[in-house]
């Protein structure tokens, strides 16, 4: 388009440059046929997991790496305000005002998203399914595309994907010896044979992590394929850091905060402040 | 009479007995010893004591101001809730036409569940709310008003029922009775039939009142607590306590059985103070 900020994605490589896109994309929204750029921030109860895991790990990621450290009982939340930039280009270039945020959910924000009323929507690989199942559904595969969070941190344009995993399998150690054994048989299988590499990959659409897994066993939607040229395309992938985080609670926490903010009941030093305060009572809440 | 009694006591008894011991007491009992340990399941609990007890009333529990929440909400649901139901069933009792097509419609919404009442109502509250361009979640007193609309809405018709029941109990002598002494409709009202219904009353209350203290589903649909908890009543102040972070199920466990204790307490109050005023027909 005419007068556009950057002539293509691949010029977008930092924060700066994200907003004053963002922004002239938002006051263009008319011409460019979109309610919003950012698909709307969910903040409904429940459906605030993007924000206060996903997008909160960010500025954790750049702290722990600060200090060198995988682990701390005591946040500052010094990229805070890396957060705000982020969080506020989110709820101010979208589709609806901010104090509408708390009724929408995940699958609003989605469907908005493979409808076309939308530019961006933060997401992961496992987003595509939700897109593409959308009655109406716009979204070409080949026009599906990630690009890194940039919330202005010291050496972001080397910043890859966030990329990680907070489960994990689990073998029950309360449970008699003879269930423990059939569930690492039952892992074993899953991830070694074909037909359970089979559910992983194609069923499940997994990028399974296990080096039973061959080139040929990786996940073909699109978004899988992105993060696949992402993870060998140099950059330095964000890890996940929230299995570090204290509790669902602490979670809870930040996302009623991020709620109240969006509605202007509290100012960013309050839920900056809820976020260090929090951290360290539930993490001493939970330290066995 | 009573020879027969005692032969079938066991056979009709003793099933109920025990279904009763292993869906009640037993749970109970495994409950209470629960609440003094620390348990991940309920195999490997170790006793700690009033430790539970002590932490569940920590202020950044939320276990007070829930309690402060449900308190507030109780008083104005028990109220409302049975003042329009009688007043309901005052009006459709009154023969007009159509009062069966009435009394059905305003019982459906008790067929419905507490989940899909709260999503329902959640939508419903916030198509209105977006005109002023906020949500049922942007201020707590939306949220409380909410649930006070969406229980009256589901309780309503159900004690109506019994309300009806209890004006139709009503003898007709001694309402024409009072007209032929002069009594207005109005005295009718408090002085006839309000004694004649007490038993109603009675039943009316005590469920409004111990169903409105225990509220989970809607509680949990319509806000979840939000914001900041400030909707969150007991109910799901103790889940949220249970299932939010790793090593408290213990003081989850101890918040129920300090529910437990002011429901049980509540309620036989409740029970003794409407009981003294029913009076034998």
């Amino acid at each position: 388009m005419d007068g556009a900020v950057a002539k293509s994605v691949d010029e977008i490589n930092s924060f700066d440059t994200l907003k004053a896109v963002v922004e002239d994309m938002q006051a263009k929204k008319d011409d460019l046929g979109i309610d919003g750029v950012f698909a709307s921030t969910s903040l409904l109860p429940g459906e605030d997991w993007r924000w206060q895991t996903h997008l909160a790990n960010i500025p954790v990621y750049y702290e722990l790496k600060d200090k060198g450290v995988s682990d701390t009982a005591e946040l500052e939340f010094t990229y805070g305000e890396n957060f705000k930039n982020i969080f506020d280009l989110y709820i101010n270039n979208s589709t609806c005002a901010p104090t509408l945020l708390g009724s929408k959910s995940v699958t609003d924000s989605m469907a908005e998203f493979a409808l076309g009323q939308c530019a961006m929507v933060q997401n992961g690989n496992w987003g595509w399914g939700q897109i593409s199942g959308v009655e109406g559904n716009v979204v070409a595969e080949e026009n599906v595309k990630f690009m890194p969070i940039y919330v202005g941190a010291p050496g972001e344009a080397n910043q890859g994907l966030c990329t990680g995993t907070e489960n994990f399998w689990c073998v029950n150690s309360q449970t008699s010896e003879a269930n423990q054994k059939a569930t690492l048989d039952f892992v074993n299988w899953m991830i070694s044979s074909d037909a359970g590499k089979d559910y992983m990959v194609n069923a499940l659409g997994n990028a399974a992590p296990f080096s039973t897994f061959g080139d040929d066993e990786k996940p073909q939607d699109p978004l899988a394929k992105e993060m696949y040229a992402y993870m060998e395309g140099g950059k330095t992938a964000v890890s996940w850091n929230f299995t570090i985080f204290p509790s669902q609670d602490f979670k809870d926490d930040f996302g009623a905060a991020l709620l109240e903010y969006c509605n202007g009941n509290m100012t960013w030093e309050d839920v900056a402040d809820t976020v260090v305060t929090r951290w360290a009572e539930e993490k001493a809440a939970t330290a066995q | 009479m009573e020879k027969t009694l005692k032969r079938y006591f066991v056979i009709f008894t003793v099933p109920t007995i025990i279904a009763f011991a292993f869906a009640f007491i037993i749970p109970f009992a495994q409950g209470l010893y629960l609440s003094f340990c620390n348990f991940s399941t309920v195999k490997n609990a170790k006793w700690v004591g009033l430790e539970n007890y002590k932490l569940a009333f920590a202020e950044n529990q939320g276990f007070t101001s829930a309690l402060l929440f449900t308190v507030g909400f109780t008083i104005i649901a028990v109220i409302s809730i049975n003042l329009l139901a009688f007043t309901l069933a005052l009006a459709l009792t009154r023969k007009i036409k159509g009062t069966n097509i009435f009394r059905t419609v305003f019982f459906m919404p008790n067929l419905i569940g507490g989940i899909v009442l709260g999503y329902t109502w959640q939508q419903m509250i916030n198509a209105i709310l977006y005109q002023f361009e906020t949500t049922i979640v942007s201020n707590a007193k939306y949220g409380f008003w909410g649930l006070v609309i969406l229980m009256n809405w589901q309780m309503m018709g159900y004690m109506m029922i019994i309300y009806i029941a209890g004006l139709q109990n009503v003898p007709t002598e001694l309402i024409e009775a009072a007209k032929i002494d002069g009594a207005t409709s109005w005295q009718t009202l408090i002085k006839v039939k309000l004694p004649m219904v007490m038993s109603s009353i009675t039943i009316c209350m005590f469920l409004t009142l111990s169903n409105s203290f225990k509220l989970f589903d809607q509680n949990k649909a319509l806000t979840n607590g939000a914001p900041m908890n400030k909707t969150q009543m007991l109910a799901l102040n103790i889940y949220d306590t249970f299932y939010g972070k790793t090593g408290y199920e213990g003081v989850g466990q101890a918040k129920a059985v300090v529910f437990f204790i002011i429901v049980a307490a509540v309620a036989l109050i409740q029970l003794t103070a409407t009981r003294s005023r029913e009076v034998e027909q």
